[in-house]
Order: structure tokens, then C-alpha cells, then sequence
């Protein structure tokens, strides 16, 4: 067989590396995507005291410290079987829709949008959100970066700290907002729902009004028919910080519901030789190998499954564009792997929408925002819907609280299987016998990863930056035939 | 200096519970330790892309301490880098897609205001795959060598007119 090897996927946290098998005829044997490994975790996590762990898992990642410091203050609750207040539980919910907001916004313009945006065949050193202004218009710059200066500085109100979250605490939070603070907020969500309504017109003027790449999303080298995993509310919308974990079949029916402490019931992890990754799967169907279809236990939990998992959204613009996504697509649930950049840009109203309502709530000024844990601690789960994909945090401690075992599914994780296919099936439709290799047909590949947006410094507990990931073709032999590295 | 920024970020960027990855951020917290000024603020992040974007955004003058991972020097190795010396170091160039000197251009092309220098110092790693608070011997030994340079940097910048009073050794 010959191999190719994509190293490094750009704009991707993390690193990684993507192996291509060709069979002697030159068409793709196999694919497989690889992430090096990182030791000792649980050691490093067991013997401190449980309530440390929503400030140092944090720095697991340095994409998405709010979703693990939110997942760990909710595992840190069941731990101590402790409920939070009302006013606590909205101040969370506030904190998490604005880091949905600045995180979604990320993907969009930097790393998702430049493939549509400025071509997926455009040179690699254009692909970028330079690029993207440079299509969009400099306002457009403008408005990304003022929507993220917001957030920062919400984030540092609401989280206590500039970077990493400190507030969240078992029990509730360690403070609460002032009138002032408040005001402030309210008027910057506001700005954000007009961003909101901005990206998605520039997801009709550039995405949707080009043929070509609608074409492009909706073919059948960008599609798998996978189950879709998400969190809803008792109105079966889409909800990030709370709620139960829904999952749909390929047809759109439900196929379960639970609450997230009930995860192990649920879900499994396959095991390959080939990397330290597990790959986790509906225990309802089983593993079937690295296969779609209703027969298959492999799910996805990405923006887009999430919208396919509910039955709307919760806000009224956000709805208005659930319909539309679905009525433009050709109804639920979508399997087009590359509509999930629009489904995400509809979840980045919807956050915006949703931290509006609670910034106008009036308990969110309320002073009650923390209840002192009284029981003895055991064990308990935590999950929230990261931006990635569902994220459980799993603690058990001793009578003390001191951590005895933690397990963790992160949002990346979730999705590894289709991960695998969806680079596979890309690649394959893509690489025949006789073609050349080119950079576009490789971005091409990555395109089908890059949707999901994967976050390997989460999924191997990594800090993102100096080594991404690499793309090797490989022959039968192993012998390497091609091979693009790009930082 | 309540509403105004500090003129001066000592930014250490890494991350703490990842052994040498860390470096950064221990030898900014030695610095704050021994050298205190109104005009510097130091900060830690573990963030990428943006986020660093917001971090230094508004600042005069800037000094990362960051690890390398170029596995062409011995772990424990400091090079002192300018944001020139980047343009061409693919290891330094993927900040979410956004290299630093990307990330710089950004901030000019939005007229957003960017530190007029910065300058970073690196150390050569070991080990970045196993999970601990605790650098490698050869790698911490550098700590307190980083520490002093960044005191030095501060120290020269603040003698030539960045900041008005003086700073207080060992105040904090």
C-alpha cells in the first residue's frame, strides 16, 4: 500500500498527523488519523482535593477553558449532591453562552470560513482570516474583533479572571454581577445578536448564493449517515450548559434520552492498536467497525448534530434559521458533513440570543448565587455541550473529597469514528488511480476534518500550538510518497 | 493606574500542569516575585490564537517567556527572539492558524493598538507529554536564568522612558 499523510492539518488546535493508504492500483486503501500521546493524567488529577479541579482543568486546553471549568463544576455539584441556585445556574449558563459566542466566532472566521470564503483551492497562505477579511471587507474584521474584545471582557467579569475561569465553585459561584455590571453585559449581547444576524448573511452572500459550493456541502464525499448526539431541554431545543443527552438515529427518530450520570450506560469506548485514542460508541447498537448507517453505533456530537438531536432552538431568531437550515438542506437530519459550519454560525445566534435573555433576567443580579455543600462526597458526572461536542467530566473521591479516579469523554472524542470515515470516504473520492496530489486536493481532505472543528489538544489533554499535524501518502510497503507540512 | 493599562506585559505563555510546557509561566512567576513596578503587569495563558490577540492588545512593550519545542538544542537552551525572527520559524507560527507576526498584522490591518516591541525568550524542552507541575531538571534550571532576563529587559525599557517611577526589587 501507499501512504500519504497530511501533517500538519492546519488551523486545528493541537497536532496530529493523517496517514493515507494507497493499495497498488493508487486508489486509498485506508486512512488513519493519529495524535500523539500524553502520560499520566489520571495520576496527576488523584490525591488533590476534588474542588481544585474546575480551576486546573482549564488548562487542559487552551481553546475551550470554559467548557471543561463548567463540565468540572457541574461533576464537583454531583459530587456533593449539592443543587445550585437559580441565580448561580443562570450566571453559568450567561458565562457559557458568551464563550460560545467568542469560540464559534473563532471557527467561523479563521478556521472553517477560509475554505468557503476564499476557496478551497486558493493558495494555503491566503486560506486564512487575512484572507477572509480581505474578501469580507475590513468592517467585517472589525466586527469579529470588537465581538471577541467583548467577550473578553464579559468572560473577566463573569469568570473572575482574564483567561482561565475561576468563579464556578461546587455549589454555585463565587460571585455574583452588580446592576453596573449587568448593564454593561446586556448592551454588549445586544451587539452580539447583530453579529450573529451579520455571519449568517455572510453565510448566504458567499456560502449559500455560490452553487458551486453548496454543491460542494451537500455531495456525497462531504455525507455520512451517523446518529446525532446532543443536549435538549424538557422542549427538546438545543441547550448547552443543561439539560438530557439526546441522541437521533440516521432517520431523525429518537433513539435515546438520558441524563448525563447514566452516560456509561449509554456509551462505550472501542479500542484500536493503532492509537491511544478510544473511539466511543452507542452501547444500544454496539461497534460495528468504521461503518455508517442505522446499524452502526457510531454517533456525532458536533453543532450540527445537536440541531439534528432537538427539535429547535430557544430563541426566536436562532428558530427562524433552524427552519430555514432544514427547509434549505432538505429536511432532518443533515448528514452533510460540511454544513456544520452553518449549523455552528446558527448556534453562535442562539448563544447571543440566549445570553441577551439572561443578561435581562432579573434574578441574574440576585445575591444568592452559592449554597454551601453539607453532604459527604462520593462520585459524580458533569456535562455540558462544548462547542466540539458533548463533554462529561466523571469524579470519584473519597469520603474527604479527595480524588480517587476521574474519567473524561471530550467534545473531539465524541466524534473520533466519523472523524476517521469522514477523512477516509473524502479521500477517497477525491484520490483515484492516476491522480496527481495536489495541495488543493489535501485541503480538500482536510476540509472534511476541519468541519468538525476537532480540538486534539482536548482530545489528547494537549496544549495547542507548536506541532500540528502532518499528511503522509504512503505506498503498500509503508514507503512515504508525499508528504505536506504546514504550520 | 486603576483604568489605565500597565505600559509594560510580561506574558508567560504555556501550559503549567504539562512539565516543560510550563517553563514559561514558572519563570514569569519568579520575575513577579522579585521585581515589582507600576508599569508592568505580568499575566499567564495557556490561550492560542485570539486570545493572545486580547492579551497583549493595548500594551507598550511586551516580553514572552514561552517553551520550544526545535529539538535542536539540549532541553534547558534560552534564545531570545524578536517577531522578525518568526516570519520564517514555522515552530512559533501556529496560534490558531494565526502566527504571531499573522496576528500583528491583524491588529495593524484593524487598527488595533500593538505593542511597538516584543520580545520573547524560549526555552528548549524535554518533555511536553506528561502530565505535571514540575519541569525536567535541565529545563527548571533555566527558570531562574529566564527570570533574570526578563528583569533586565523590563529594567532597560524602564530606563529608557517607558514608565515614570521607580521599581521596587524583591516588594513582592
Amino acid at each position: 500500500m501507499k501512504k500519504i499523510t497530511i501533517d500538519p492539518v492546519t488551523r486545528l488546535e493541537g497536532h496530529g498527523k493523517i496517514d493515507i493508504f494507497l493499495d497498488e492500483q493508487g486508489r486509498v486503501a485506508n486512512c488513519y488519523f493519529l495524535v500523539p500521546e500524553l502520560r499520566g493524567f489520571e495520576k496527576f488529577c488523584e490525591g488533590r482535593p476534588v474542588e481544585e479541579l474546575p480551576r486546573i482543568l482549564t488548562r487542559i486546553c487552551g481553546v475551550c477553558p470554559e467548557a471543561h471549568h463548567m463540565a468540572s463544576a457541574k461533576a464537583c455539584d454531583a459530587v456533593y449532591h449539592v443543587e445550585i441556585p437559580s441565580t448561580a445556574k443562570k450566571l453559568r449558563e450567561l458565562l457559557y453562552s458568551i464563550f460560545f459566542v467568542a469560540d464559534h466566532t473563532v471557527h467561523f472566521y479563521a478556521l472553517g470560513g477560509p475554505d468557503f470564503v476564499v476557496g478551497p483551492d486558493a493558495p494555503a497562505a491566503e486560506r486564512n482570516i487575512l484572507g477572509v477579511i480581505r474578501k469580507v471587507g475590513l468592517e467585517a474584521g472589525k466586527k469579529v474583533i470588537h465581538t471577541r474584545s467583548m467577550a473578553h471582557e464579559i468572560l473577566t467579569i463573569l469568570g473572575g479572571k482574564a483567561i482561565h475561569p475561576v468563579t464556578a465553585l461546587p455549589g454555585g459561584m463565587a460571585k455574583g454581577i452588580t446592576e453596573e455590571e449587568r448593564i454593561k453585559i446586556e448592551g454588549y449581547a445586544k451587539e452580539m445578536v447583530e453579529f450573529g444576524k451579520f455571519t449568517l448573511k455572510v453565510v448566504d452572500d458567499v456560502v449559500l448564493a455560490n452553487k458551486a459550493y453548496l454543491d460542494l456541502i451537500l455531495s456525497d464525499t462531504y455525507a455520512h449517515k451517523t446518529h446525532s448526539m446532543g443536549t435538549v431541554d424538557k422542549k427538546n431545543n438545543v441547550n448547552f450548559y443543561d439539560g438530557q443527552i439526546r441522541v437521533v438515529d440516521t432517520n431523525g427518530k429518537e433513539l435515546l434520552r438520558f441524563e448525563a450520570k447514566d452516560y456509561l450506560n449509554h456509551l462505550a469506548e472501542h479500542v484500536e492498536p493503532w492509537t491511544y485514542l478510544k473511539f466511543p460508541y452507542l452501547k444500544k447498537i454496539g461497534w460495528k467497525g468504521f461503518v455508517d448507517g442505522p446499524d452502526s453505533g457510531v454517533y456525532k456530537a458536533t453543532p450540527l448534530s445537536r440541531l439534528n438531536a432537538a427539535d429547535g432552538m430557544a430563541t426566536p431568531l436562532a428558530q427562524a434559521e433552524y427552519e430555514r437550515f432544514y427547509k434549505t438542506l432538505g429536511g432532518k437530519p443533515v448528514q452533510a458533513t460540511l454544513a456544520t459550519h452553518w449549523a455552528r454560525v446558527i448556534e453562535l445566534l442562539y448563544a447571543a440570543e440566549r445570553a441577551l435573555e439572561l443578561s435581562q433576567d432579573p434574578e441574574i443580579t440576585g445575591r444568592n448565587y452559592r449554597v454551601i455543600p453539607t453532604a459527604t462526597p462520593d462520585e459524580g458526572v458533569g456535562c455540558v455541550e462544548a462547542p466540539r461536542g458533548t463533554l462529561y467530566h466523571h469524579y470519584v473521591t473519597d469520603e474527604k473529597g479527595i480524588v480517587k479516579k476521574v474519567n473524561l469523554i471530550v467534545g473531539t472524542t465524541n466524534n473520533h469514528a466519523a472523524i476517521s470515515m469522514s477523512i477516509k470516504k473524502a479521500a477517497q473520492g477525491l484520490i483515484k488511480r492516476g491522480t496527481t496530489i495536489t495541495e488543493g486536493i489535501l485541503n480538500q481532505i482536510e476540509m472534511a476534518f476541519r468541519a468538525y472543528d476537532p480540538c486534539l489538544a482536548c482530545a489528547t489533554h494537549s496544549l495547542p500550538g507548536e506541532m500540528p499535524l502532518q499528511v503522509r501518502i504512503l505506498s503498500p510497503q509503508g514507503e512515504v510518497l508525499d508528504q505536506i507540512e504546514r504550520f | 493606574m486603576s483604568e489605565q493599562k500597565e505600559k509594560i506585559l510580561v506574558l508567560g505563555l504555556g501550559n503549567p500542569i504539562l512539565s516543560d510546557d510550563g517553563v514559561g509561566i514558572y519563570a514569569v512567576r519568579e520575575a513577579s516575585s522579585l521585581f515589582a513596578h507600576p508599569d508592568v503587569e505580568y499575566q499567564e495563558s495557556s490561550l492560542a490564537g485570539f486570545g493572545f490577540l486580547d492579551t497583549i492588545s493595548g500594551f507598550q512593550k511586551v516580553i514572552i517567556a514561552d517553551s520550544v519545542n526545535w529539538q535542536k538544542n539540549p532541553p534547558g537552551t534560552i534564545s531570545t527572539l524578536k517577531i522578525s525572527d518568526l516570519e520564517s520559524n514555522p515552530y512559533l507560527r501556529n496560534f490558531h492558524n494565526l502566527s504571531l507576526a499573522g496576528t500583528l498584522t491583524l491588529a495593524d490591518q484593524m487598527g488595533i493598538p500593538r505593542p511597538e516591541e516584543i520580545v520573547i525568550f524560549a526555552v528548549e524542552v524535554g518533555d511536553c507529554s506528561t502530565f505535571s507541575e514540575r519541569c525536567t531538571p535541565s529545563v527548571e534550571a533555566s527558570i531562574p536564568k529566564v527570570a533574570q532576563m526578563i528583569i533586565e529587559q523590563v529594567k532597560s525599557w524602564l530606563k529608557t522612558g517607558v514608565g515614570a517611577a521607580s521599581g521596587e526589587e524583591g516588594s513582592r
